[in-house]
């Protein structure tokens, strides 16, 4: 699904990736873990291709497949008058956020807010969420249109150990039932241990696969 | 347009309308900010929203030194558009190059900017003072209704339809670029394009609302109604009808104001727009926890 050879990137003069290769398969739950400033978050932004990079990244997705992606943070200001709703309206229609939205459309949205119990929150001003409740708020955007490829950047920092559990089921019913290929950023080994196919460390360079990961998952 | 003059005077000598609209550079200026308003209210909420307000300055800083060297380069006093558009574009996007070349936070890049801006602007309008009105420049600074004309209306007309065209098109995006560039990104947008075209179209609203408001004072336009929305708005739908309803009613009291005392119209429009501001902190609700 993914196919990364020979990936650096520079920060400025600061080398935060050097020589990086990674192979996430079709179906599997990739894990990339790592201490902070490992790049971590840098691989996924050559990724998504906001940042230049040299070497070569291949993603093997059709013309319709999506991306879902949940960021770390989003940059706003408390001030900005952002509901949920908004957000997803944002995230994934077309139609001009300052125009009323449809019925059907909060409908849409109201059930993608479901799938990580968030429904309660749609009216809510983003603003105003605590860490846990931005999280499932990002995860339940990430999830429509369905994707092929699901990204996520420590999807559980800030999150109590209910919602983390919440997060891993969640992560493992795409997986199995819907085929969905997952590339998971997390500090949490244990997470990571419970939920992954195989885990990749990255410290700048690659410095090890987890194999043994792959054989407790199957 | 001598016909819409003629409307105008006869509904202010019956009564209708103040007064003051029997004089066509009224009507010209009523016209004006009715197109500005809801143009710098629309635009302001991305301004805002994308935190550019101190660019927004620095364009129109940028805009007196444009002025200079559009009378430099030989074009006609109130008609510098080459100067004004070039400078202001070739800053803009400049500006913008370099904050995504370095490691500077784009704060600092902008204030740099403005300083070698405004030190080459006073150097110009040095030069400037020794051939031509004075008062030429000023106008650009304070902005003025005595010297707007029908070409400058027609100027903001295509500006406010082009960027009508933007917002109905690429508003979600503008804004979901400066959430998160990466999500966009992954939503297949490429957000450095987004923000090169939305550099270059809040340029281009700068520079034609300038006649009006000026070089100085454009800022008040495009950042106060927006954010005094924010102190009234529960979502962006209310954010962005609030701020240009706030925007027309700042530029139509500004003008109204200006047409009846004898003070810039810029100045006028300013006072207003921050009274309305001081006005929606009524309605400002609490936030109980920082930016996040």
């Amino acid at each position: 699904m993914i196919s990364v050879r020979g990936l650096s990137a520079r920060r400025g003069r600061d080398v935060v990736l050097q020589d990086v290769d990674l192979d996430v398969l079709p179906g599997e739950i990739h894990g990339l873990a790592g201490p902070n400033g490992a790049g971590k978050t840098t691989l996924l932004r050559c990724l998504l291709g906001t940042l230049p990079f040299t070497g070569t990244i291949r993603l093997a997705l059709g013309p319709l497949d999506a991306i879902g992606y949940v960021p770390q943070a989003l940059a706003f200001d408390a001030s900005l008058p952002l509901s949920v709703a908004d957000f997803f309206s944002l995230s994934v229609s077309r139609k001009p956020v300052f125009r009323r939205r449809s019925r059907a459309a909060s409908a849409r949205i109201g059930s993608a807010l479901g799938e990580t119990g968030a429904s309660s929150l749609i009216n809510r001003r983003l603003s105003e969420l605590s860490g846990g409740e931005l999280r499932r708020v990002l995860l339940a955007q990430a999830l429509v249109p369905e994707p092929r490829l699901l990204v996520l950047d420590e999807p559980a920092s800030h999150v109590d150990e209910d919602g983390s559990r919440a997060i891993e089921t969640l992560l493992l019913r795409l997986s199995r039932e819907r085929g969905v290929t997952v590339l998971l950023v997390e500090h949490d080994r244990a997470l990571l241990g419970r939920v992954c196919t195989r885990v990749t460390y990255l410290n700048r360079r690659i410095v090890a696969a987890d194999e043994a990961v792959a054989e407790r998952a199957s | 347009m001598d016909a819409v003059f003629e409307a105008f005077a006869g509904w202010a000598r019956a009564g209708i309308l103040p007064a003051v609209f029997v004089h066509p550079f009224m009507v010209r200026g009523l016209l004006g900010a009715l197109l500005l308003g809801p143009l710098f209210g629309g635009i302001g909420t991305v301004v805002v929203a994308r935190r550019l307000s101190f660019f927004v300055q620095a364009i129109g800083n940028a805009a007196m030194t444009g002025t200079a060297l559009g009378l430099l380069l030989g074009e006609p006093p109130g008609s510098t558009w080459a100067g004004v558009y070039g400078f202001c574009l070739a800053s803009a996007l400049l500006v913008t190059f370099v904050k995504h070349r370095g490691r500077i936070p784009s704060d600092t890049v902008t204030g740099i900017f403005l300083a070698q801006t405004l030190g080459l602007g006073v150097l110009m309008v040095a030069l400037v003072s020794k051939r031509f009105d004075i008062h030429q420049v000023e106008g650009a600074l304070f902005g003025s209704l005595l010297t707007l004309r029908d070409a400058d209306l027609l100027v903001l007309l295509v500006t406010t339809v082009v960027a009508a065209a933007a917002g109905a098109f690429l508003y979600n995006e503008f804004l979901l670029a400066s959430l998160s560039p990466e999500l966009a990104a992954a939503r297949g947008k490429r957000p450095i394009v987004l923000e090169y075209l939305f550099v270059t179209l809040a340029t281009a609203v700068v520079v034609a609302g300038l006649k009006l408001v000026g070089a100085l004072l454009v800022l008040v336009m495009i950042v106060v109604p927006a954010a005094a929305a924010q102190n009234a708005a529960r979502n962006l739908r209310q954010f962005f009808f609030a701020s240009i309803a706030l925007s027309t009613l700042a530029a139509v009291g500004g003008l109204l104001l200006s047409g009846y005392l004898p003070v810039p119209t810029g100045g006028a429009i300013a006072l207003v727009s921050t009274a309305l501001f001081y006005l929606t902190l009524a309605f400002a609700r609490k936030h109980p926890e920082a930016s996040r």
